[in-house]
C-alpha cells in the first residue's frame, strides 16, 4: 500500500464521515421501534427546526435525546480514549502488544473504582469514582514500568509479564472486595453492576463527567505525535534529537491513566480496544503518529459505537455486555499477534 | 525558581479546573449510585398529593395515575390486588414466572411485559412507574429524567417493611382502604398461626441453600421462621444479613429442621433430597429426623402480601400436628 500525507489524510476523513454515519444508524436503533421521519423531525426539533411530523409523541423525544444520544456519544468518547491510549502505549513501549488491558492499566482502573464504591465513596462525590479510577490506573502502569525498566531501559518481554501479573492480582483484588462485599447486598450489587459494565443507561451526566476529561486528554495527546515518532526508534536516537526521553514518558503514563481511568468509571471495563485498533490502523496508515493518534481515536468511536450497534441488532435483550464482544473480538487477536511477534517477545 | 512554579503552579491550575467543573457541572451523585437515593414519601391524605422521589425532586399527582407501569414482581403482586389491570400498563415479565410469581396469568395479555429497558418503559408513557430498591440507579435516573414520578419501594427486610411498601403503592394509587383492609386480613392471618403454635416446642430450625447461604437476624426468612414458631439456630452465631456459612457450621448448629429454596418444580431432584443423600450430614438432627424440606420460591423470595403465606407453608412444616390433626 503507497501512503501519502494525502491519502492518510483522505482516509482519516473517510473515517470521520463513517463515525458519523454510524452515530446516526446508531440512533436508529433501540429496543423500541421510532419511525425514521419520527427520529429526523425530533433531531430538527433539538436543533431548533420547527417539525409538523405527525405522530411524534413526547416519549419518542426522551428516547431518543435522553436513552440513545448520551449512550451513543459515551460509547464514541470511551473507544476514542481506549483507543488513542493503547497507541501511546504501543508506540511509547514499542510494542504492538501494550494496551490499556494488557498492561493491566484497565484492571487497575477497575480496581480503584471498585475501592471507591466499597468504602461509600461514590456515594459522596461523583468525582470519587473517576478520581480513584484513574488513581488505580495511574499506579499501574507505574509499577508496571518500574518492574520493566532497569536504567532507563525497557525490556519489553518484562513490561508484558509484569503487565499481566500485576493485572492478575488487581483483578484478585477486585474479586476479594466483591467476596467481602456480598455481606452487605446493597454495596455488592452496586459492584456486580458497575462490573458488568457497558452502555446501557448512560445519561446526560457521564457525558458530561467524561467529556472535558477526553476532549482534554486526547488533545494534549496529539500533541506528542512527534515525540512517540522518535520514541519508536529508540530511546537513544529519541534523546539523541533533544527529547527528554523519562519526562516524556512520564506525561504520557498520567495523561494515558486518567484517560483510562475516567473512561472505565463511566462505562466500565471494556477491553481490547486499545489493542485492537491501533495495531489495525498501523497497517494502514504506517507508523507516523502525526497521522495514527487522530485516526485511533476515530478508529476507537467507530469501533465501540459499532460493536453496540451489532450488539443492538442481534441480541434484543441486552443480556450480553458490550465488554463480552470487544473481549472476545480482543483476546483471539492479541493472540494472533503473540504467535506472529513469539520470537521477538522471548527474555 | 521555575520548577517551584511548576510544582506548585500545575497542581493548583488542576484543582482550579476541577473545582469549576464540579461547580459548572451539577451532577448529582445521586445519579451515579443508588445508594445516595432516599426512600420515597407521599404527602397528602387525597389528591392532589405530593410525591418526593429517591433524588428529592418533587412531583404534584393531582389524580390518581391511570397508565402505572411496574419494574418489580413485589410492586405487581401488590398492585394486582390493590387496584383495577385497567390502570395498568405494564407489568414485570418474572409476573409470569410459575417459580417466583404469585400471580402468573393474572394480568391480561395487553398488559406489556417489561424486560427493564428504559426505552420500553418511556413508549408506554406511564404517568407513575413502580421500581424497587434493586433496580439500577441508571434507569430510575433515566425515568426521572424524563419528568415521570417514580416510586422506589426499599426494605424488605422485615414484616414491618414490607406493610410500609404495601402503604406506600396504596397512596401512589389513592387505594388505601383496600390497602388497610389487606393488612387487617393479614394480621388476623399470622394471629391465627401464633394461636395453633402457641405452647408448642420451638424446633431449631436453619434456612440454608446448598451454595452455603443462610439467612440471619434483619431477614425475612428470619422474620418468617419466628413468626412461624421456630428459632434461627444461625442466630447462636450472630450472623445477620444473608451470609455465607461453611458446612462445619451449619452442621455444627445442629438443626432439627432445614428449609432450602426449592428449585423448579420441574427439576429432576430438589436441594431437599441431594442434601439428605450427603453422608457428611447423616448425623444432624433434621436429617436423621428426615426434616428437611423445599420451600417454593414464591413463598420465600415474595416481598409482597403473598410474602405472608410463606409463614404458614414454614409453620405447617415446623409443627405438622398443629395443622394436620
Amino acid at each position: 500500500m503507497i501512503r501519502t500525507p494525502s491519502s492518510n489524510k483522505l482516509i482519516i476523513v473517510m473515517m470521520l464521515v463513517l463515525l458519523l454515519a454510524l452515530l446516526l444508524a446508531n440512533l436508529f436503533q433501540g429496543s423500541v421501534k421510532i419511525p425514521m421521519m419520527t427520529v429526523l423531525g425530533v433531531l430538527g426539533e433539538s436543533l431548533g427546526v420547527e417539525s409538523t411530523q405527525e405522530g411524534m409523541r413526547p416519549w419518542m423525544h426522551s428516547v431518543l435525546i435522553d436513552v440513545r444520544m448520551p449512550r451513543i456519544l459515551v460509547g464514541a468518547m470511551a473507544g476514542a480514549c481506549l483507543a488513542i491510549c493503547g497507541t501511546v502505549m504501543q508506540g511509547m513501549f514499542r510494542n504492538p502488544l501494550a494496551s490499556p488491558s494488557i498492561l493491566g492499566v484497565s484492571s487497575g482502573a477497575s480496581l480503584g473504582a471498585v475501592i471507591a464504591l466499597y468504602f461509600g465513596l461514590a456515594s459522596i462525590s461523583v468525582w470519587a469514582l473517576p478520581a480513584f479510577a484513574s488513581l488505580g490506573a495511574c499506579l499501574t502502569l507505574f509499577v508496571v514500568y518500574r518492574v520493566a525498566s532497569q536504567r532507563g531501559h525497557l525490556a519489553i518481554g518484562t513490561l508484558l509479564l509484569s503487565g499481566i501479573a500485576i493485572g492478575a492480582l488487581n483483578a484478585a483484588a477486585s474479586s476479594l472486595i466483591l467476596a467481602l462485599s456480598l455481606n452487605n447486598w446493597d454495596v455488592g450489587r452496586m459492584i456486580v453492576y458497575w462490573t458488568m459494565g457497558g452502555l446501557d443507561g448512560r445519561t446526560w451526566d457521564h457525558v458530561l463527567l467524561l467529556t472535558p476529561v477526553a476532549c482534554t486528554g486526547i488533545l494534549l495527546l496529539l500533541f506528542f505525535a512527534k515525540n512517540l515518532d522518535a520514541l519508536l526508534l529508540g530511546e537513544i536516537h529519541a534523546a539523541s534529537v533533544g527529547i527528554d526521553v523519562a519526562k516524556t514518558r512520564r506525561q504520557l503514563l498520567v495523561i494515558s491513566s486518567l484517560l483510562v481511568g475516567v473512561t472505565i468509571s463511566v462505562c466500565g471495563g471494556i477491553g481490547f480496544i486499545g489493542l485492537i485498533v491501533p495495531h489495525i490502523l498501523r497497517l494502514i496508515l504506517g507508523p507516523h503518529h502525526r497521522y495514527l493518534l487522530p485516526a485511533s481515536a476515530l478508529g476507537g468511536a467507530i469501533c465501540l459505537v459499532s460493536a453496540d450497534l451489532v450488539l443492538g441488532i442481534f441480541v434484543k435483550d441486552n443480556s450480553v455486555p458490550l465488554g463480552v464482544v470487544t473481549a472476545m473480538l480482543g483476546a483471539p487477536f492479541f493472540l494472533f499477534l503473540l504467535i506472529k511477534q513469539r520470537w521477538f517477545i522471548q527474555l | 525558581m521555575m520548577k517551584l512554579l511548576k510544582a506548585i503552579g500545575i497542581p493548583a491550575a488542576l484543582l482550579l479546573v476541577g473545582a469549576t467543573l464540579c461547580y459548572a457541572l451539577d451532577i448529582r451523585v445521586a445519579y451515579f449510585t443508588d445508594s445516595a437515593f432516599q426512600p420515597t414519601l407521599i404527602k397528602g391524605e387525597a389528591f392532589p398529593k405530593t410525591l418526593i422521589d429517591a433524588t428529592g425532586e418533587e412531583y404534584l399527582l393531582s389524580k390518581p395515575p391511570e397508565r402505572i407501569a411496574s419494574i418489580t414482581l413485589g410492586a405487581d403482586e401488590i398492585l394486582s390486588d390493590l387496584i383495577d389491570e385497567r390502570r395498568i400498563v405494564g407489568v414485570t415479565y418474572l409476573a409470569e414466572d410459575e417459580d417466583v410469581s404469585n400471580i402468573p396469568n393474572k394480568f391480561a395479555d395487553q398488559i406489556q411485559r417489561i424486560h427493564g429497558e428504559v426505552e420500553e418503559i418511556l413508549a408506554l408513557e406511564p404517568d407513575l412507574v413502580f421500581v424497587a430498591s434493586y433496580t439500577r440507579a441508571e434507569t430510575v435516573r433515566l425515568l426521572l429524567g424524563a419528568g415521570i414520578p417514580v416510586v422506589r419501594l426499599s426494605g424488605y427486610s422485615s414484616y414491618a417493611e414490607l406493610e410500609q411498601n404495601i402503604i406506600l403503592v396504596s397512596q401512589a394509587t389513592g387505594s388505601e382502604p383496600r390497602a388497610n383492609a389487606i393488612l387487617d386480613e393479614l394480621r388476623e392471618y399470622v394471629r391465627g398461626i401464633k394461636d395453633r403454635t402457641k405452647g408448642l416446642p420451638t424446633p431449631r430450625v436453619l434456612f440454608y441453600n446448598l451454595n452455603g447461604y443462610t439467612s440471619g437476624v434483619d431477614t425475612i426468612v428470619d422474620e418468617m421462621i419466628q413468626l412461624a414458631g421456630g428459632y434461627n439456630v444461625v442466630r447462636d452465631v450472630g450472623i445477620s444479613g444473608t451470609q455465607k456459612i461453611s458446612q462445619e457450621m451449619a452442621m455444627g448448629l445442629e438443626p432439627d429442621v432445614i428449609l432450602m429454596s426449592g428449585w423448579s418444580e420441574l427439576s429432576v431432584s430438589q436441594p431437599s433430597e441431594l442434601l439428605m443423600e450427603n453422608p457428611s450430614w447423616q448425623q444432624v438432627p433434621a436429617i436423621q429426623n428426615n426434616r428437611v424440606y423445599d420451600l417454593r420460591g414464591y413463598w420465600v423470595l415474595s416481598v409482597s402480601q403473598y410474602s405472608w403465606n410463606g409463614i404458614g407453608q414454614i409453620a405447617q412444616r415446623l409443627h405438622p400436628g398443629a395443622f394436620n390433626p
